[in-house]
Order: C-alpha cells, then sequence, then structure tokens
C-alpha cells in the first residue's frame, strides 16, 4: 500500500469509526503527503460514507451512527476545503430540497443533505413548510438536475402533488427529476401524484439521485 | 364497572368488562367535527372540548400533559424552557429552536420551576371532572425528547452523546430532575396513571444503538418509572417505532403498558402479547398512518374486530389508535373505532369472532412490507 493509499483508508475509516475527534489530524496529513483535497474527500471520506450507508441499510448502524458519520465527514471538509482551488470542486449533481407546505420536519431531510452533500452533491437547501412557488422559484434560479421533498404528516404529503403540478404548470418538469421522502409515504403515493421517484430512506434516496446523474452522464 | 376502573383493570393485565377505549391525543381538527361545533384555539376551550368528547363517545382514560406559559413572539411561541416553538396550519406545535447553544449553556441552565402554581392546572381540572369516573392520565416526559429541543435538534443530542457525553449525563439530569418531580405532583394531584411520550424509534427501528440507549436513555425511563411506581401509579410507555431489542429493556425498567404499538412500523400486537403479555399491557395499534385517515368505516370496524380477536382475551388490552387522533384521521373513522371496540369488546369476547379472525391479518393488506406472507 502507498503512502497515499494509506492515508486514503484511513480517512476512510475515520468515518466508518466515528473518529470525530481524530479526523482532522488525518485530513492535515492527507495535505502534508501533498494528496489534493478533492481526491481525500471522494476517494476517501466518501468510501467511509458509503460503507456507513450500507451499514444502516443493513440494520447494523443506527440513525445516531449516521449522523455522527455525517458530522465526523463535515469536520474533516472544515480541514480540507480551505485548501480546495477554485474550480476544484466538481459537484456530480446539483439537489433543490425542502420540506413542503405546512410541515416543520427537518431531521430527515438534513440527514439526506448531509449523504448528498458526502456524495458530491451540491445542495440548495429550502428549509421547512416550503410552498409550491417557491419550489418553482428555487428550480428557476437554480437549475437543479432533481427535486427532493421531505413530508412526514399524511396531511402534509399531498402538498407534494402541488410541487409537481406547479413545475409542469412552469413547463421546468422536464427539466428535473423529482424524488420523495418521508415515513408515511410509500411507492405508490409518488407514482400516484407524478414523482419520479420514492426513497425509502436517506441512503435508498440518494443512491437513486448518484444513479439519475451517473445515467445522465 | 367503571370506566376508570375498566382502564386500571386492563392496566393490571386484567381482565374488565369490556375491552378499554383511551386515546393519547385527540387534535382539534377532529375534536371539532365530532362535536359538531367549532372548538376556539385557547387553551380553555381546547380542555372544555376535550371533556366533552371524552363524555360523548364515553372514553375510559383522558389524557393531558403539563402547563407552560407560551409568550408570543411574532409567529413563534417560547415557553418557560426557553424553547421556541411554530404552530402549523392545524394547531400542531414543533420545536424549531432551543436555547441551548454552547457547552456553558448546559452547564449554566436551569430548567422552570416543576412547582410553578400553574403548572399542573388543566391536569387538576380533568381530577375535579373526571375522578372516580375516567381514569386521568397525565402525559409527562422522559429526558430525551425535551434534551433535544434545548439543543434545537435531535443530532445535536446524538453528537452530544459521543463527544461530550458528560455534558449530556449533565443536561438530562437536569430534565429528568424537573419531569420526575412534576410527575409526583400529577399524582398527588389525583392522576391515575402517567404515559411518557419520549419517542425513541421509527418504522426502520430504534434511532440508537443499545449502548447509547443503555447509558443516556434507560437510566432515566426507570427513573421516571420508580418515581411514579413509587407513588403506587401504574406506568404507560409510549414511543412510535419499531422497537426491535429496546422491548426487552423496556420491560427489564418495568414499565407497565406499551403503547401505540404501531403497524405503520411493522410491530405485530399479537407477537408483543404473546411474548410479553405476562408482563406487559398492550395498548393501541389501530392504525391512524392509512387506515384511519384513508380507510373507510367498514374498514376500521374489520380491524377493531380482528384485534380485540387476536388480542383482548384475558384482559390486559387497551384499544386505541396506533397513535394519535391527528388532523389526518378522517373522523367518521374515530367514531367507527370507538363504537365497534363497544360493539365486539365486550367480555368474554365472543368465541366465534376469536376463531373467524385468527388467521387474518388486515395488515398485510396495508404494510406488506411487514406483514406479507
Amino acid at each position: 500500500m502507498s503512502r497515499k493509499e494509506e492515508i486514503l483508508a484511513r480517512l476512510r475509516d475515520a468515518i466508518v469509526n466515528l473518529d470525530y475527534e481524530g479526523i482532522r489530524d488525518v485530513a492535515k496529513e492527507a495535505i502534508e503527503a501533498g494528496l489534493s483535497p478533492y481526491e481525500a474527500i471522494m476517494e476517501g471520506m466518501a468510501k467511509g460514507m458509503d460503507i456507513v450507508g450500507q451499514k444502516y441499510e443493513q440494520g447494523e448502524y443506527f440513525l445516531a451512527e449516521l449522523i455522527m458519520a455525517g458530522e465526523t465527514m463535515k469536520e474533516g471538509l472544515s480541514v480540507l476545503e480551505p485548501y480546495m482551488k477554485k474550480g476544484e470542486i466538481k459537484h456530480i449533481g446539483k439537489v433543490v430540497i425542502g420540506t413542503v407546505e405546512g410541515d416543520l420536519h427537518d431531521i430527515g431531510k438534513n440527514i439526506v443533505i448531509t449523504l448528498l452533500t458526502a456524495s458530491g452533491f451540491e445542495v440548495v437547501d429550502l428549509g421547512v413548510d416550503v410552498s409550491a412557488e417557491k419550489f418553482v422559484e428555487a428550480v428557476r434560479k437554480h437549475k437543479p438536475d432533481i427535486v427532493a421533498m421531505s413530508a412526514l404528516l399524511t396531511t402534509t404529503m399531498v402538498n407534494m402533488e402541488k410541487v409537481v403540478k406547479a413545475l409542469e404548470e412552469a413547463g421546468l418538469r422536464d427539466k428535473v427529476k423529482i424524488i420523495v421522502g418521508g415515513a408515511p409515504l410509500t411507492e405508490e403515493f409518488a407514482k400516484q401524484i407524478g414523482a419520479d421517484a420514492y426513497g425509502r430512506d436517506a441512503v435508498v434516496g440518494v443512491e437513486i439521485c448518484r444513479r439519475w446523474v451517473s445515467e445522465k452522464g | 364497572m367503571k370506566p376508570y376502573e375498566r382502564f386500571l383493570t386492563a392496566l393490571r393485565r386484567e381482565q374488565p368488562d369490556m375491552v378499554p377505549v383511551w386515546e393519547l391525543i385527540v387534535n382539534e381538527p377532529v375534536v371539532s367535527t365530532v362535536l359538531g361545533r367549532r372548538v376556539t384555539g385557547t387553551k380553555e376551550d381546547m380542555l372544555n372540548a376535550y371533556c366533552e368528547l371524552a363524555e360523548f363517545l364515553d372514553l375510559d382514560g383522558v389524557t393531558w400533559g403539563e402547563d407552560q406559559e407560551m409568550k408570543a413572539v411574532g409567529e413563534f411561541f417560547v415557553d418557560e424552557w426557553g424553547i421556541t416553538w411554530r404552530l402549523n396550519r392545524d394547531g400542531i406545535a414543533y420545536p424549531v429552536k432551543g436555547p441551548i447553544k454552547s457547552e456553558k449553556d448546559i452547564i449554566d441552565y436551569s430548567p422552570p420551576d416543576p412547582d410553578a402554581s400553574h403548572r399542573l392546572e388543566s391536569i387538576e381540572k380533568l381530577v375535579d371532572v373526571f375522578k372516580n369516573e375516567r381514569a386521568v392520565v397525565f402525559l409527562g416526559h422522559e429526558t430525551f425528547e425535551f434534551s433535544h429541543y434545548l439543543l434545537g435538534g435531535m443530532d445535536r443530542l446524538f453528537k452530544l452523546y459521543y463527544l461530550k457525553p458528560d455534558l449530556a449525563v449533565l443536561l438530562s439530569e437536569k430534565v429528568s430532575e424537573y419531569k420526575c418531580r412534576v410527575i409526583e405532583r400529577a399524582i398527588k394531584a389525583g392522576v391515575d396513571a402517567v404515559v411518557c411520550g419520549d419517542d425513541y424509534a421509527d418504522g426502520r427501528g430504534p434511532f440508537l444503538p443499545p449502548s447509547l440507549f443503555k447509558k443516556f436513555i434507560l437510566p432515566y425511563i426507570k427513573r421516571a418509572v420508580d418515581t411514579t411506581h413509587r407513588a403506587g401509579v401504574p406506568y404507560i410507555k409510549h414511543t412510535d417505532g419499531n422497537l426491535k431489542w429496546m422491548l426487552d429493556m423496556l420491560v427489564e425498567a418495568r414499565v407497565d403498558a406499551l403503547h401505540p404499538i404501531e403497524p405503520a412500523a411493522g410491530m405485530d400486537i399479537a407477537e408483543v402479547k404473546k411474548r410479553y403479555g405476562d408482563r406487559l399491557c398492550v395498548i393501541g395499534n389501530i392504525d391512524c398512518r392509512k387506515l384511519l385517515t384513508g380507510g373507510s368505516p367498514r374498514d376500521v370496524e374489520e380491524a377493531v374486530k380482528e384485534t380485540i380477536a387476536k388480542v383482548a382475551p384475558g384482559g390486559g388490552y387497551i384499544l386505541s389508535s396506533s397513535n394519535s387522533i391527528h388532523p389526518g384521521v378522517r373522523p367518521e373513522n374515530f367514531v367507527a373505532m370507538v363504537k365497534a371496540a363497544r360493539t365486539y369488546g365486550r367480555y368474554p369476547i365472543d368465541k366465534r369472532l376469536i376463531a373467524e379472525y385468527a388467521g387474518r391479518c388486515l395488515y398485510s393488506r396495508l404494510f406488506p412490507e411487514f406483514f406479507g406472507r
């Protein structure tokens, strides 16, 4: 194993082991050893997040561990980002995300944001209680590849359909893929309202987003 | 049997004259429709309307929490803890910001006064109205939810568990001391049971690994249970989600009953009763994710019959929705649920009903991901 490979493996493991306190030192070492920050992120820490996601899917890791892995990644990023040159950050795609109108829950959405960022997406977070008009406005302004919507209530998930309709009316529907998620939702519901996909949980949702942008090329 | 006796008998895992019916929360839009009058948003009218509803539907237990003075700040409300809340359109409050921003804030933080004279005004009123008639159940908390409200997010509490365990314990102690004191006072005021509402799981399972649960959560559940038991009152544990290994630990903490045993999260009430029925009264399970929201009164009746057939025999079952009568529940379905419970819930449970529903599973149609065979 080369020195570079060894540092990348340690970055990866720091994420998997939730080593929040140790990751800064490994990230500094990566810079000192001449690794590009981009490489350290994508080939090191992001690989760790993939493993954490798999462990979460398999029931080996819990929500707390998924969140802590995201926090560890952010800590590593805070060391690496200042060394990144302008234009070096190559995002794999752009996502506009929000919790729909009437709904104030944000934990699920925030986990998705952490995982999307870790996967290399640029994320525009519209927050909670986001109206259909705000989604349309944001799509116009930011020109994302994907619109992601969250809802935790049966009374608010119906507002997801309003967003799909509003995007159709604005002539923007075919410019974006739409993914929806949240506890009360189902695959069937997603189809019915005209979304492109249903993310059963954050890990699956982000997986779908990655597939979409890689298909797009 | 009076409603409160029915409720408490089932809580002791014994068999009352009929299956008791109770709800943790009935939200305002449903209360208004069932009563056929507009309930105003004032605390007084909400409580009055709730009392009317309990009488109207002949619920066996009633539930309310503590009182907090709320300061209006623009579209937000700040309670005595310093937690900022926002109301959604259905009038349900969500915490949006916490007062604790730093480690020093945790050390300096003091909870509100649990002994404040207004603290239990509402529950005292329920005791006045319903004592020796309907079971008055005090809705309290352990430490998890208020700790994350104070920090402004569950993610922040998890981070604290990992990085500053001593401060996490300090914060939990402060919340626990307050919450246990309020439980003691509610029991002195005359409540018949306590239910604590902190959620520890979702449809995927527990939020946190067993090691963290044992260290930061379980000791405070035990403390709340012991506080309640010392005063001679039963303890109902409410938590959403699929509890998996957590269930053993809750039983070990000596909770008397489990609510709401959510089919939408894959919880099988017949299985829970089979495994823990000698130690635990089971409460809930009438689905409010798809059935009470989108089904017909006929479907609801079917679910009630099936649940009664499977878990009511022998007692130790209280019927309720799988969480609460939230604003998405069709009022006619709520009424149908209560009516069906009265029709089919008389002891001894009809043997033909038990035989007829033995092999059925309505939830395999609604939640094939969990109950598909």
